[in-house]
Formats: structure tokens, sequence, C-alpha cells
């Protein structure tokens, strides 16, 4: 046997074998989920869907933030919602600060309308446990790189994104990484 | 196209969200362009991004929802006097590389990799295959006279019978 013409072919098939073994895995259209995590997270003002005042990232600069980005018309948006409340409820009183994003599918003025209108109809039964933000023109929405709903970014007390929630929370791994944030 | 992003425009001011708020940190390295000229640029970038939620689509072709938002705002940012460059680097922040139809221009390896691999096997077979030279046996000298093949077969073929 000649083990240089062996250990030569063999040099050449592993390489391509593992390259391919972890290629059938891998999705060539899916996103990077944690594209932004560890960067700083953008800026934003926006009026919150409760009348008569804006909110601005910068005013919560120092305390660490959670920012759910759902809609009205989204099944695991509203089952996790009660998650989120509870969490508002325990971490609030310890600094942290609870924010929603409106997300909207509709794309003509008097749709959106409609849909901001049962947003403030949820959230009324709700009692507002929260600001919710209307990102009417969906900057905040692409500057935050979200695609769907719901996504929860949690921010550090320097700004920095930590963590994405792709889907619904895991509200014991967000009160986990809540505390070490605290 | 161009008159709807003019409405949506309108929208942005009527609804108290101030169109000069881009949200993003650098300024704008370019100039405003006119309407007909945004609406170019902005149809050329959406095709160059790729639609996030469908199959292989690119903003421009795709009618979902995400599509429309963000051809919205690159509308809104080419407005702004962002260059290409610029446009372009904002969504591979937001979204990776793969937000991209076409890979950014920096994986060589990946392109070159693979016939280059092809070359260096071609290679090898070639000097395997290659037929040895015929030289001369160790044991040989240019010095000594080669034997008879006759002769030399009968003392073989004595001793073989000894």
């Amino acid at each position: 046997m000649n083990w240089k013409v062996m250990l030569t072919g063999l040099a050449f098939v592993c390489p391509i074998v593992y390259f391919m073994a972890v290629s059938f895995d891998n999705d060539p259209r899916a996103l990077d989920g944690d594209v932004l995590l560890n960067k700083p997270a953008s800026a934003f003002t926006l009026n919150s869907i409760e009348e008569g005042y804006k909110i601005s990232f910068n005013d919560y600069k120092g305390s660490p933030m959670v920012i759910n980005f759902w809609a009205i018309w989204c099944e695991p948006c509203l089952a996790e919602h009660p998650d989120l409340l509870e969490l508002a409820e325990r971490y609030k009183p310890k600094g942290v600060v609870f924010l929603g994003m409106l997300y909207y599918e509709a794309q003509e003025e008097d749709e959106k309308r409609e849909e901001l209108r049962k947003t403030k109809a949820f959230l009324k039964k709700m009692k507002y446990a929260y600001p919710t933000l209307d990102d009417w023109t969906q900057s905040t929405v692409l500057n935050y790189g979200v695609t769907g709903v719901p996504e929860t970014f949690v921010i550090d007390k320097e700004g920095v994104i930590v963590k994405k929630f792709v889907g619904p929370i895991d509200k014991y791994e967000l009160s986990s990484i809540l505390d070490g944030l605290l | 196209m161009s008159f709807f992003y003019v409405c949506m425009l309108l929208l942005n001011f009527a609804f108290g969200q101030e169109f000069e708020d881009i949200q993003i940190e650098e300024p704008p390295a370019g100039e405003t362009p006119s309407a007909l000229e945004a609406e170019s640029r902005t149809t050329k970038l959406a095709t160059l991004i790729r639609c996030t939620v469908c199959q292989g689509l690119s903003i421009e072709e795709s009618t979902s929802t995400f599509a429309v938002k963000t051809r919205q705002r690159i509308y809104q940012l080419v407005q702004s006097g962002y260059t290409d460059e610029q446009i372009i680097a904002y969504f591979v922040d937001k979204y990776g590389e793969k937000a991209l139809l076409k890979p950014l221009n920096k994986h060589w390896f990946v392109w070159f990799a693979p016939v280059g691999f092809v070359v260096l096997g071609l290679g090898i077979v070639y000097i395997r295959a290659k037929p040895k030279a015929k030289t001369a046996s160790p044991s040989q000298s240019f010095t000594q006279p080669v034997k008879n093949d006759d002769t030399y077969r009968q003392q073989v073929l004595a001793e073989l019978e000894d």
C-alpha cells in the first residue's frame, strides 16, 4: 500500500467532507441572528401610543432596557405579553426599563390607524404596564434589524445590545440576563 | 411610484415623525438628489438587497410588508443625502452580509480555492503519471563491457541445472 498516495488523498478529501457536513445544516438564506449583538443600540425618539408624550432612548441611558417589538395581529406576541408584564412588574422597581415597539403589517394609512386603534384597546385592557411606542415610519424597526415579530432586545447600562430573542421570549432566560445586568 | 413615495413623505410629516430624524449615527456623505434621481437610486439599491422573508427575491421584486418598509427606508436615506455605499453598509450593519443578494467581494478564498485545488490535483496527477526516463542501473559502469546476452544466458542456465 502506498501510504504517501493514501495520505495525500486523505488530505484532500477530509476537509471537503468536513465542510460538506457543516454546510448541510447551514441555510444560506438564514440571517445571522447575532449581527447586532455587542453593538450599540440605535437611539430613537418616538411618540408613546398613550397620548401626549414622547419617549427618547437617551433618556434611559444608564439603565438596562428591554425593547419588545410586537404587533396586535401577532398571536405569539399576545401569548408572550403576560410574561413580559410579569417581568416588568418584578424588574421595573430595580431600574430596568421596559418598552414596547409597534410593528405595522398594514401599508395603507387607514389600515395602520385600525391596527393602532386595536393596539390601544388591547393595552388599555392590560392597563399600560409599560410604554408602547408608535414607530409609524418603521425606521426603528429597521434600525434594530427586525424582520418579523415578536423580537425582543436586551440592552445593558452602556446602551449595548446583549441579547436578542427571535420569537417569544424565554422568561427564565430573560430573567437570568436581567439579574446579570443589575 | 414617485407619487407613492411623496405620499409616504407627507404621511411622515403629518404624524409628527420628523423626517430629519433619520436615526443613523453617521451624517450623509452625499448631496440631496432630485426626486427622479432618488427614485432611480432607490430602485437600483432595492435590487441589491434581499427580502429576508422571501425566497431569493430582492426587495424591489417582493410585495411583502418587510420589502415595502425597506424600500421606504431606502428612499428616505437617499433623499437625506446618504450615498449608495452608506446605505448598503447600513443594511449590512443591521442585517448582516446575507441581507445582500450578492456577497461583498471579500471572500476571494472561496472563489479561487476550488480552482486552485483542481490545478494542484492535476499537477500531482501529471507528475505521478509522467513516464520515468530510462537510466543506467547503478551496478553497471560505462567502463565495463556489456556481457553478451547469449553467453550470459548460457551461464544462468548452467547454474540452474546445477
